[in-house]
């Protein structure tokens, strides 16, 4: 044993009780959430998968759609991506939308592959209108499709996504447009279900609605149509399955019940035109341009007393691709963590503020707590752990049943998201899939949790000492065959 | 720190309710298999002689009869693909006739169940087969304590399918339906022959059954002169929405009894103070299009006073209006040369190079 003198002690057994108290409240807070998610979930379990739809896709009332796709260098997965939305199962279930194709100034083939591929035809001396004024870098082009005269595609100089975005938003003629990734895939039906709960909510006006997204790795999609549904054998994509459970079923919907749910995820989500306009627009030069422009929405739905709402749906799905190399899935957590740390810093002033309410009290304080400063906590977790046991501070039994009961508790969680995935969805159609899910979700303490901590860590000092490392790219092979 | 007790207790409680929870997901999972394989099969041998029920109709012959929750739940799947895919007549309906005598007494049982979506799903299956019998139920459902929104909406909708003809009198008892759902409701309730009765007492309506009935008149395209006459006589209406939504249900029609009334209501409307108002976006978007669904001459100076309005999407309308006119083109490569204004001479450019029919 090693001898250390009384004050590092003393300020070791602190760091103890920090540890420890932050483990409780990170416990209580998700077990919370994952008791909301329950509870809806299981009212909704058995639920008829296609007749409840029926009435919206006959209708000629349901509201149309602008679906917005910016790519910025997605070869690969663009027209997968594109197919699944303009033909689907003869054509994507949804009565009237337009899909606008967004290129950010790709340096790759993407604008001449959607060109090529679905016969686009320049509309000359298009005008460009600013609504409410949201600028953006200039668009060279306007195409519009041939054989899917509903598909359009903008040809920009590059501004990044949220510019990208705003192009789109500003090109879109219907009152509500949906954002998808440039290599998502979607089901059929994926739209009549997101738009649900906005069209036939009489109670609140609904401002946006998240869908769930699942990992296409190790699925057999063709032509942007899922063929397959399989778990990868990969191991990290598997912990990244579980996580995405965890993070949509769990997560969300706990945080939606409560009308404090504060992302909506880029690869797929719906948004009232009109009120985004109103806020202007997404914010351009920043990387959790989602997460932002939902915080901001929040912050006016109050301000301005729409008595608006923002939720999550968990039954609409898209299929997207996760990253199966680990210098690609740290490339991405950190770009994400950024966003986040971006996300709160420009709304600042909301959080602990009483004006806004949950919002405030609630969901912001969670992501600043839990989400952006977790990875610090966890990593001082970590060396106080060490610390702990070579100078034998703590007993050595002690620390061990401690970090079992943490461990049966994040898979009990993990476990909590399988079943609840189960009782909704119901994709993998194997027990030896669950089998997987389950023995991998016994291992994440030991592996997947502290590299993403230190990742994260390692984001928040990057973007907090503003050490400009670049962002890097993300090496994709395309979801669709 | 917490007591070593206490964390061992939490774990092993944690152990407990894991392995639980993993057993209880393999059951379900081999569960849900199984069923639907028996599913499947069930259906896969009685393939045949369900057809030879749609084409035929006898009921006494009939040897599917469902007697478990599985087979109950395969029928009502393919009974709900065939009637979604195949156009039946009501009165010829054998699904129905079967779905009565076999799955009736299920329904009505279903329909107060404590599950929710067992509730929900027996009234999407109800909608879907239509039986008046179940009226009485339907409305003392309606009374129940633990009614959601979901299931009162829908309900009301199969009342109005089913031509329940107190429906007006419970609705205005009720906090409303969402603009969709009455939408869906009155295209169920308004047809040819009643809709004069509901022009006849448009204005002792509910305010949003009267724009709901505007819809439903544009989704089910009526035409007749008392139609148009009623669509006039509501460009004078007090409430804007109104005004707003004849226009569109007009412009949609494509015909006025006379074009002076669209000449005269430009004219006048056009002097009001709060016509360039964004409030009035809708009227000038609105009139633009009727301007170029019914097309005449006179119009045309409307339309290039509306192609300089500072609305981008009044601008656009009226450009494409325009580019409708036989003499259309003309127009605008008139615009684009010698109009004052850059937006305009811009939005008739883009119109002279565009194509109406893929707008």
């Amino acid at each position: 044993m090693i001898e250390f003198p009384d004050l590092s002690r003393n300020v070791l057994n602190f760091f103890n009780h920090f540890v420890i108290f932050y483990l409780l409240l990170v416990c209580i807070i998700y077990l919370a959430l994952f008791l909301f998610a329950f509870v809806r979930i299981k009212k909704e379990r058995g639920l008829h998968k296609v007749e409840p739809y029926k009435q919206l896709k006959a209708s000629r009332f349901t509201p149309p759609l602008s679906i917005l796709v910016p790519a910025y260098n997605e070869e690969k997965g663009i027209i997968g991506s594109v197919l699944s939305l303009v033909t689907g199962s003869g054509r994507l279930d949804y009565p009237e939308f337009e899909v606008i194709v967004i290129n950010d100034g790709s340096k790759d083939n993407t604008l001449i592959k959607v060109i090529e591929k679905f016969q686009m035809e320049e509309i000359k001396h298009k005008v460009y209108e600013k609504r409410n004024g949201i600028e953006t870098q200039p668009i060279k082009a306007v195409y519009q499709s041939q054989i899917f005269p509903y598909l359009f595609l903008l040809d920009k100089q590059n501004g990044g996504k949220s510019d990208a975005l705003n192009a789109g938003i500003n090109f879109a003629k219907y009152p509500y447009f949906a954002s998808i990734d440039g290599d998502t895939v979607l089901e059929p039906d994926s739209f009549l279900k997101i738009m649900k709960p906005i069209i036939e909510n009489s109670d609140e006006e609904i401002l946006a609605t998240g869908g769930n997204v699942l990992l296409a790795n190790g699925s057999k999609i063709v032509k942007g149509q899922l063929q397959e549904r399989k778990l990868s054998q990969k191991p990290l994509i598997i912990m990244q399955t579980i996580e995405y459970m965890r993070a949509f079923l769990v997560g969300r919907i706990g945080l939606s019940q409560n009308n404090i749910l504060l992302i909506i995820s880029g690869a797929f989500g719906v948004f009232k035109t009109s009120r985004v306009i109103q806020a202007g627009g997404y914010k351009v030069e920043t990387i959790g341009e989602d997460m932002e422009l939902v915080v901001r929405l929040h912050q006016m739905n109050i301000a301005n007393k729409w008595g608006a709402k923002i939720m999550f749906v968990a039954d609409p799905v898209c299929y997207t691709e996760a990253p199966e190399r680990l210098e690609d899935l740290k490339t991405q957590r950190m770009r994400w963590h950024r966003g986040l740390f971006e996300s709160l810093w420009h709304h600042k002033k909301m959080i602990f503020n009483p004006r806004y309410k949950g919002v405030g009290f609630v969901a912001m304080p969670y992501f600043l707590i839990i989400e952006l400063l977790g990875p610090i906590i966890e990593v001082i977790g970590y060396f106080v752990f060490i610390f702990n046991l070579l100078l034998g501070v703590v007993n050595i039994e002690y620390s061990i049943s401690l970090l079992l009961m943490l461990v049966v508790y994040g898979s009990f969680l993990s476990l909590g998201a399988v079943l609840l995935e189960e009782w909704q969805l119901g994709k993998y159609q194997k027990v030896s899939e669950l089998n997987r899910l389950v023995l991998y979700s016994l291992t994440e303490s030991f592996w997947y949790r502290p590299l993403l901590a230190f990742w994260r860590m390692k984001a928040l000092f990057v973007v907090v000492f503003k050490k400009d490392q670049g962002w890097g790219s993300i090496k994709r092979n395309g979801v669709s065959s | 720190m917490i007591s070593p007790k206490i964390i061992v207790f939490v774990t092993c409680l944690f152990v407990v309710v894991l392995l639980c929870s993993y057993f209880y997901l393999v059951v379900i999972k081999l569960v849900n298999i199984g069923v639907n394989r028996k599913k499947q099969l069930w259906l896969h041998q009685h393939q045949m002689e369900i057809e030879a029920y749609l084409l035929h109709g006898d009921l006494n012959q009939v040897s599917f009869v469902p007697q478990k929750a599985y087979q109950f739940r395969a029928l009502e799947d393919f009974f709900s693909h065939y009637l979604t895919n195949y156009k039946i007549d009501q009165n010829e309906n054998l699904v129905k006739k079967f779905v009565e005598r076999y799955f009736l007494s299920e329904y009505r049982k279903n329909l107060f169940a404590s599950s929710w979506s067992v509730r929900m799903n027996t009234l999407y299956f109800l909608d879907l087969f239509q039986f008046e019998v179940l009226t009485e139920d339907l409305l003392k459902r309606l009374a129940c304590k633990n009614l959601t929104s979901e299931e009162e909406y829908q309900i009301y909708i199969l009342l109005a399918s089913l031509e329940y003809e107190h429906l007006y009198e419970l609705f205005k008892l009720s906090k409303g339906l969402p603009p969709f759902l009455l939408n869906v409701m009155l295209n169920r309730m308004v047809n040819e022959d009643n809709i004069g009765e509901y022009i006849a007492h448009f204005q002792d309506l509910h305010p949003s059954w009267q724009i709901g009935l505007l819809d439903v008149i544009r989704n089910k395209n009526f035409r007749s002169w008392e139609v148009i006459k009623f669509l006039e006589s509501l460009l004078t209406a007090e409430i804007r929405e109104l005004r707003i939504r004849a226009l569109k249900t007009i412009a949609h029609i494509g015909y006025v009894s006379s074009f002076n009334i669209m000449i005269v209501w430009f004219e006048t409307n056009s002097q009001r103070e709060d016509w360039l108002s964004t409030d009035s976006i809708g009227e000038r978007l609105m009139v633009a299009r009727v301007m170029g669904m019914i097309k005449d001459e006179r119009f045309l100076p409307f339309l290039e006073q509306l192609i300089a309005d500072q609305k981008y999407i009044v601008r656009a309308e009226a450009a494409k209006s325009i580019r409708k006119y036989k003499n259309g083109k003309e127009r605008l490569l008139r615009i684009v040369h010698y109009h004052s204004d850059l937006y305009s001479r811009n939005i008739a450019m883009e119109w002279l190079e565009r194509s109406i029919e893929n707008d």
